[in-house]
């Protein structure tokens, strides 16, 4: 690679996967990302969207669906101000055989270069009166939300009910180019003896 | 001047009495610091949660300062607060704790507590609910907040959040963190 002289933005790598899912009560499941990001970030290369397969539990793997889809996009920016998130729907059948939303998720891409395993909770929009549910679960058309981006923003959550049920796991392999060169510090590796290896990190659920 | 960015996200709340909970948050700093983008406060969703009695919100939070100086590091306050099926809230609990020192991703785990009030309200909490809450939520998360020895609390559940820290040129000042 050229050697740059004094860079002026730096590269976020990204791949991996949508590894699995877990839903209980729930089957025939396929999910959809997408990612969200800041105004200073541009993707130069990789897909920003993808739907997945349809999956369903086996005798093998009785409560765990997988996916493994794959994720591969590169971001370059000037500025850490809105990182990347990944934003993940999950969708399914209802009775009447029509798709319907069964979790929406998001999370930051990790900064940290390395791999990084992410379990994120998935949750539902649910109507506010009691009237909206009843005709939601007779009709089999429930809420959900006119765009999943939401789901990465601050703005706008407090007028929102939702009810969590399932989690989806996502493995992330990052590497980025010139953030050192630029200042940021994004692991106490960076600002101490080089010797000494980087903190491991644990699934993002507790 | 050096630049910190909080990268990360409200997770969720356990060990509350109550289901349907939702968290009102905040972000305090010093005079130095000053917050060049992103929301310093806000308020997440209603959750109840199906599975288990853990509540998540995943919030996002994308906060970017600048700051000439390390006192006032920034401080990350919450509250819980419980919406019943009448659509009444009460709080029940406080807490706070400091944006992460280091750079990184952490998770960190912040307890809450609640006003105990007295018998009569406590009883009145019990059967009709509501309860006291703080007049100024935000000030009792400000170092040497000097009335609190005033207070009698209980504990109350923790709040889950993964703070991500992304330092820039603090080492130019000389600044080691972590």
């Amino acid at each position: 690679m050229a050697a740059a002289g004094s860079p002026s933005v730096f590269l976020v790598s990204v791949t991996g996967q949508i590894e699995s899912g877990r839903f209980p009560g729930f089957d025939d499941l396929y999910c959809k990302f997408c990612f969200v990001y800041g105004q200073d970030w541009v993707p130069t290369a990789g897909l920003e969207e993808g739907i997945s397969q349809i999956t369903s539990t086996s005798d093998v793997s009785p409560t765990t669906l997988v996916w493994n889809f794959p994720i591969d996009i590169t971001f370059k920016s000037t500025n850490p101000s809105g990182w990347p998130q990944i934003v993940v729907s999950v969708y399914g059948p209802d009775f009447f055989g029509h798709d319907v939303v069964r979790g929406y998720g998001a999370v930051h891409v990790p900064f940290t270069p390395g791999r990084h395993t992410r379990t994120i909770p998935m949750f539902v929009p649910e109507s506010t009166s009691r009237l909206q549910q009843f005709t939601s679960w007779f009709t089999g058309r429930r809420p959900e939300f006119t765009d999943p981006r939401v789901v990465a923003q601050g703005e706008g959550r407090e007028v929102t009910r939702v009810r969590s049920q399932g989690f989806v796991t996502i493995s992330f392999n990052v590497v980025t180019k010139d953030m050192q060169k630029l200042g940021y510090n994004v692991s106490p590796s960076d600002m101490q003896d080089p010797s000494l290896g980087p903190l491991t990190e644990g699934i993002h659920m507790y | 001047m050096a630049e910190l960015h909080l990268l990360g996200q409200i997770v969720g709340g356990s060990g509350f009495p109550q289901r349907r909970l939702f968290c009102k948050w905040g972000l305090q700093a010093g005079a130095a610091w000053r917050p060049l983008s992103g929301l310093t406060a806000g308020q997440t969703h209603v959750d109840d949660p199906q599975a288990d009695d853990v509540t998540y919100w995943c919030h996002p939070i994308d906060v970017h300062y600048a700051t000439k100086g390390l006192q006032g590091w920034p401080r990350l306050h919450v509250q819980v607060w419980h919406q019943d099926a009448l659509g009444r809230r009460h709080v029940l609990g406080y807490g706070f704790c400091h944006v992460p020192a280091a750079p990184g991703l952490h998770s960190v785990r912040c307890a809450t507590w609640r006003p105990l009030g007295e018998r009569r309200e406590r009883l009145r909490r019990r059967w009709v609910g509501g309860g006291a809450g703080l007049a100024e939520p935000a000030a009792a998360a400000a170092a040497g907040a000097c009335d609190r020895f005033r207070l009698r609390c209980e504990a109350g559940g923790s709040v889950h959040l993964q703070l991500g820290v992304v330092l820039r040129h603090f080492a130019r000042y000389g600044v080691c963190c972590g």
